[in-house]
């Protein structure tokens, strides 16, 4: 037995891969027309640029992998075949979550009924695009959460699709932290469709405010760096005020936001919930608990320490090896292969879960039909 | 014969009162609520603070998400450092009970006295 494990080990062996964050996008705005409402086709059309709202910062190199870029300008995201050949097909990838970028953004604009419909007709045209003819692709539902019952009903008009495995939203929330009871409704729409509620980094405009509590950052390379202060913000948000005390069905993931600061989170929640549990008298349960029973995270950007056998001392500070779920961030420039993001040191049982035993899990899906030579 | 040691007229703590003492080499702190009388080592299991230096009162106790409702009015005794709460009866945390709490010590009046056993250990009550 221990043998085999070590062959194993050593091998270059198939194993499957679940990649959780992958961003499709429109080749032109203009293609939502056949989707959109009658009503908001003038909207649209009179500053087709403004839609949607543009992300505050450039990525002074190009948000792009160079060799997902085409002559024309268009990249990997905005073509299905590309998906297929350059992400799905090249690293054998079983199921591939698309996360968008397009619905984050209409979580910003003031003009809410407008976002919504933009938001229904997005969803209409991933499926007609993209979902529906590639199974290995799974859907997220954009939604316009300033309106959280026309959310909830998006939600619920969407939910039994098949290709469906999720509820999108940006991490930075509208006007109020992703814990007010006002998004209710968001969450018991996902639990009643089965559906995982992912939560994606997205640079902030408008209403979702700033991205850090010290102001606007100054550069790319600030903001990116400080993605993660949001993240825990809003996991903070979430537990403190009741989210998964109340909906223990629900399912959490964070894309795209980093694991480092995970278990600080965990230790700082509960040594506060020590002292001020009277505070929150709905939690029942310690903090890092409900964290993690219901919350999982993207790997990309896979945390780089000088010394790579630290990330296994931090999984075991999580407390748990069931968290983290693996993603490339594809086509963006960051992008993380399944083959040498994870370093070594991650091996056997707790490799295949990252890899994909944790989302098939968490997205309950079946086992995919095509495996990817990874190095264990 | 009286069991225990005595450590003060009944009359001298108040109603939801937390008073320390020196009990051999121990320290107790002795609560009144009402006309009964708690006693538990004087040490939180913390940081170390007397837990006679802190608050006796209520706490939030559980409840409906967004509900914040008040109970169990001098039951509880919170830390002056950290404000951990303690349970007065049996010297458990209120946030995790089985792994932190403080001793409880029997105590018993007689002819307006106060007596405490702290070579006794009060076994805790089951949890259910």
């Amino acid at each position: 037995m221990n043998t085999q494990l070590k062959t194993s080990v050593k091998s270059n062996v198939a194993s499957y891969v679940i990649d959780v964050d992958v961003h499709e996008s429109l080749l032109s705005v203009r293609d939502l027309l056949p989707h959109l409402d009658r009503v908001w086709h003038p909207y649209l059309l009179e500053n087709i640029a403004a839609v949607p709202p543009r992300h505050a910062y450039v990525v002074p190199h190009g948000g792009t992998r160079k060799d997902a870029k085409r002559s024309d300008g268009t990249t990997g995201g905005q073509h299905l075949e590309q998906i297929q050949e350059q992400l799905l097909d090249a690293h054998g990838i079983g199921y591939a979550m698309l996360t968008g970028e397009f619905g984050h953004k209409l979580n910003t604009m003031p003009q809410q009924q407008f976002a919504a419909g933009l938001a229904s007709a997005y969803n209409d045209w991933a499926l007609d695009t993209l979902i529906t003819k590639e199974p290995r692709l799974k859907g997220a539902i954009a939604v316009a959460a300033q309106l959280p019952a026309a959310a909830a009903r998006e939600i619920d008009r969407l939910g039994g699709h098949p290709g469906m495995v999720q509820v999108m939203l940006p991490i930075g929330s509208p006007d109020v932290a992703w814990g007010d009871e006002k998004f209710h409704p968001i969450w018991e729409a996902a639990i009643r469709n089965h559906l995982v509620v992912g939560f994606h980094v997205a640079p902030p405009t408008a209403l979702t405010g700033q991205l850090t509590g010290a102001g606007w950052p100054k550069s790319y390379m600030e903001a990116r760096s400080a993605y993660p202060n949001i993240f825990q913000a809003q996991l903070i948000s979430l537990v403190c005020n009741g989210v998964f005390a109340k909906f223990p069905d629900l399912r959490v993931a964070f894309i795209e936001g980093g694991f480092a600061w995970v278990p600080f989170v965990m230790w700082r929640l509960d040594q506060s919930w020590n002292a001020l549990r009277a505070e929150v008298p709905w939690l029942t349960r310690r903090p890092s608990e409900y964290i993690r029973a219901q919350v999982r995270l993207g790997t990309q950007p896979f945390e780089e320490p000088q010394d790579p056998k630290q990330i296994l001392s931090l999984i075991d500070m999580m407390g748990s090896e069931d968290m983290l779920m693996f993603s490339t961030d594809y086509p963006h420039w960051d992008f993380d292969s399944p083959v040498n993001a994870l370093p070594e040191v991650i091996k056997g049982d707790l490799r295949q879960k990252i890899l994909y035993r944790n989302a098939m899990d968490f997205y309950q899906l079946p086992l995919p039909d095509h495996r990817a030579k990874v190095p264990f | 014969l009286i069991d225990g040691v005595f450590v003060c007229r009944a009359d001298e703590i108040r109603d939801g009162e937390a008073r320390g003492f020196e009990v051999g080499r121990s320290r107790v702190v002795v609560i009144r609520r009402k006309d009964q009388f708690y006693a538990l080592h004087d040490v939180c299991p913390h940081r170390a603070a007397r837990l006679c230096d802190g608050v006796v009162g209520g706490t939030a106790v559980p409840s409906e998400v967004g509900v914040v409702r008040y109970g169990r009015d001098g039951e509880i005794l919170r830390c002056p450092w950290h404000g951990w709460e303690f349970d007065i009866t049996n010297g458990r945390s209120l946030h995790d009970p089985d792994r932190q709490r403080v001793r409880s010590y029997p105590v018993r009046v007689d002819g307006g006295q106060v007596y405490i056993s702290v070579g006794r250990r009060v076994a805790a009550p089951s949890l259910d």
